[in-house]
């Protein structure tokens, strides 16, 4: 049995991870993902609890958007559930038939995807989308279903709703469209939303537009919203625990402003700092992580991040780092995280 | 070059327009047009970086590609030191487009798949007639140097690159005929956060390097902070202010620079707790059919009777900013 091997077995009685304080309305353990035979997705375990936003943070490729359709039974064909528990309400949704998952979409938890324009169907009109994504999930009359309808395209901020409900999606800007999206996925009041970069393809003043709407609807409803972003800036804006993944599989995870203040993993650290930020010294050097993101799944030995960490020893390659618990209610994977401190500045 | 005036700058834009007929019906009558660039004016210095920003549809990129011809201005006027790049016939534009080179946002789309990266590289040399046999080598091999790849890659593919490295080809390749300006499209947008740093050092250190100037556009007003001398902010095929960068963050004038400035996430959950946000409302109208007087007004908060009326000229203000708003002092 290799090192990777046993670490990983150790790990497995842990589930040492993102786990929320409050009682969760999602509970994900061990959730593996593979394309083929490549892991894309490596025993990823978090909980969601209700009217909190976790943040699923990392750079294309890590898995985080693989994980949110997994969680929902959206898989692309290629990809399959390999193992994990996806506890939800009560029920295992990594073991639920097809038909019962359907009857959970749209009505118990909702998705909203980076590109609405791709995820509203363009022959037919606005209305006819909201209102019958309502009488899929509720037994209700045309008419209640169209004054509902209305009221969620109000409560998303868009204006003259009666003359939306008419129009096509090619008919409205972006920024509309996922407004809209936002009112299918909520029209249901789901107990959980997924948002997989909701504002990525928006402009900034939009973007400013959707994230606030989303901060009203989990303080007015208490929707759990599970937000999969690369950009940090939003996280900081929108999250209250933070989960950091690369290369399908979370490496720390915790409350945002611990996460912000003292990453403990390298990773984190480096990413906080490999960014321009309003507030620091113009045309001054960046920090870089060497190298690029490896291919999906075709991860290397030991820990995933060694070949560009700055401070890896010989065990980070020899071995594969668990996750486990540290002070503060956070988690992290790596054999160095208590040296990060006096090995790497913060900024 | 013969035409070179060493004091005039190094690019003056007057009053430049990129209206788009619009066409409907197959017979094709103009039913009007989009005003992607509205009456552009600004100067650029030799080896300075001028940060373009504004958010989709404000003409940014319109304006990019108007400055290579790469789309016809309908009205205004370009010079390039000195010289009228309208009034030059092929041959003439074919020399002064030697100076000023492109690099777009999508590093996969830049290269030709079946060319050996040295051969892209170094095609322009070879076009122009500059070089070749092994002084053409010597040259690619140098080019790959200076963007931080080795001499070697110039023979392999370029399916064999990370995006990084396929951006750092395409900044070889602009850098092939020592341009005095080069236009960078969105040049990190579609790359992955932790590779941006490295391809946003390579362009400050060319800065620093060759006195080239760029015209650096981008919708991220933390990277164009980071890289830029002056800063341009455009809102519907307009500039709407242009000023220092330093000036233009500790002072913004214009409202809708305020609010840019103000949308944008610090990476700083304290920091970001604190700051108040400065939200409009609505959409960006179409620049089909932008509103009268200053086209910000539908989303300004401060908008009075006078700013739906009257077009707002860019003047220059007491802290040296130039701001399109009649509000502003």
């Amino acid at each position: 049995m290799s090192n990777e091997e046993t670490t990983r077995m150790r790990h497995r009685g842990e589930h040492a991870a993102a786990t929320a304080p409050a009682s969760p309305v999602l509970s994900v353990r061990e959730l593996s993902v593979a394309i083929g035979s490549r892991r894309v997705v490596d025993a990823v375990t978090f909980d969601l609890a209700a009217g909190e936003v976790l943040a699923l943070v990392g750079e294309s490729g890590c898995g985080k958007s693989m994980t949110a359709l997994a969680l929902l039974g959206l898989l692309p064909s290629a990809a399959r559930l390999e193992g994990g528990v996806i506890g939800f309400e009560g029920q295992d949704l990594a073991r639920l038939p097809e038909p019962a998952m359907r009857a959970i979409r749209g009505h118990r938890a909702s998705i909203v995807f980076q590109d609405p324009s791709g995820s509203l169907d363009p022959l037919m009109t606005i209305g006819d989308q909201l209102v019958e994504g309502l009488r899929a999930h509720h037994a209700i009359s045309r008419e209640t279903a169209r004054a509902r309808s209305l009221a969620m395209l109000r409560a998303v901020g868009i204006s003259e709703p009666e003359r939306r409900l008419a129009q096509y999606p090619f008919e409205l800007s972006g920024g509309m469209c996922q407004r809209v999206m936002i009112a299918i996925a909520l029209a249901a009041e789901p107990a959980m939303l997924l948002a997989d970069e909701p504002t990525t393809a928006l402009d900034v003043t939009i973007q400013a537009q959707i994230l606030d709407l989303m901060k009203a609807l989990r303080r007015e409803r208490g929707t759990a919203i599970l937000l999969i972003t690369h950009d940090m800036g939003v996280v900081a804006d929108m999250a209250d625990r933070v989960a950091v993944m690369y290369a399908g599989r979370i490496v720390e995870s915790g409350p945002v402003d611990a996460i912000f203040a003292s990453p403990r993993h390298p990773y984190t650290r480096l990413l906080l700092r490999s960014v321009p930020r309003l507030d620091d010294v113009p045309k001054s050097e960046m920090t870089v992580i060497e190298g690029s993101v490896p291919a999906q799944g075709d991860w290397p030995p030991g820990c995933r991040f060694a070949p560009r960490c700055p401070m890896a020893e010989a065990i980070c390659v020899a071995a594969s780092p668990a996750i486990t618990e540290i002070a503060g209610g956070r988690s992290v994977a790596c054999f160095r995280h208590d040296s990060v401190d006096t090995a790497m500045a913060l900024r | 070059m013969s035409a070179n005036h060493a004091d005039s700058p190094l690019l003056e834009i007057e009053a430049l327009e990129v209206h788009f007929p619009i066409r409907r019906g197959w017979l094709g009558g103009a039913r009007g047009a989009i005003r992607a660039v509205d009456g552009v004016s600004l100067v650029m210095a030799r080896g300075e970086t001028l940060g373009l920003v504004g958010e989709s549809g404000c003409g940014k990129s319109t304006l990019g590609n108007a400055i290579l011809r790469n789309v016809e201005p309908t009205g205004g006027a370009i010079r390039l030191a000195g010289i009228d790049l309208a009034g030059l016939d092929r041959e003439a534009l074919r020399t002064a487009r030697r100076r000023m080179q492109m690099v777009f946002q999508d590093p996969f789309a830049s290269l030709d798949a079946r060319m050996r990266v040295g051969e892209s590289v170094g095609e322009p040399l070879l076009v122009h007639g500059l070089a070749r046999g092994d002084a053409l080598r010597a040259r690619v091999g140098e080019l790959l140097a200076r963007v931080g790849l080795s001499p070697t890659h110039a023979e392999r593919y370029p399916h064999e690159f990370s995006g990084g490295q396929r951006q750092r080809l395409v900044i070889a390749r602009a850098l092939a005929l020592s341009p005095d300006l080069v236009i960078c499209d969105e040049p990190v947008s579609a790359l992955d956060v932790s590779v941006r740093g490295q391809i946003l050092n390579l362009l400050l250190e060319l800065q620093r390097g060759l006195g080239t100037a760029f015209l650096f556009i981008s919708h991220d007003l933390s990277v164009v902070r980071h890289v830029s001398d002056r800063i341009a902010v455009m809102y519907l095929g307009r500039i709407v202010e242009l000023a220092e960068r330093d000036t233009l963050f500790s002072a913004p004038l214009h409202p809708y620079t305020q609010a840019l400035i103000s949308a944008i996430p610090l990476p700083d959950p304290v920091a970001q707790r604190a700051r108040r946000r400065m939200i409009l409302a609505g959409e960006i109208p179409s620049p089909a059919n932008p509103p009268s007087g200053c086209a910000f007004h539908t989303r300004c908060p401060f908008a009075v009777q006078r700013c739906r009326e009257e077009t707002p000229a860019l003047d220059r203000k007491s802290s040296g900013a130039l701001v399109a708003c009649h509000l502003a002092s």
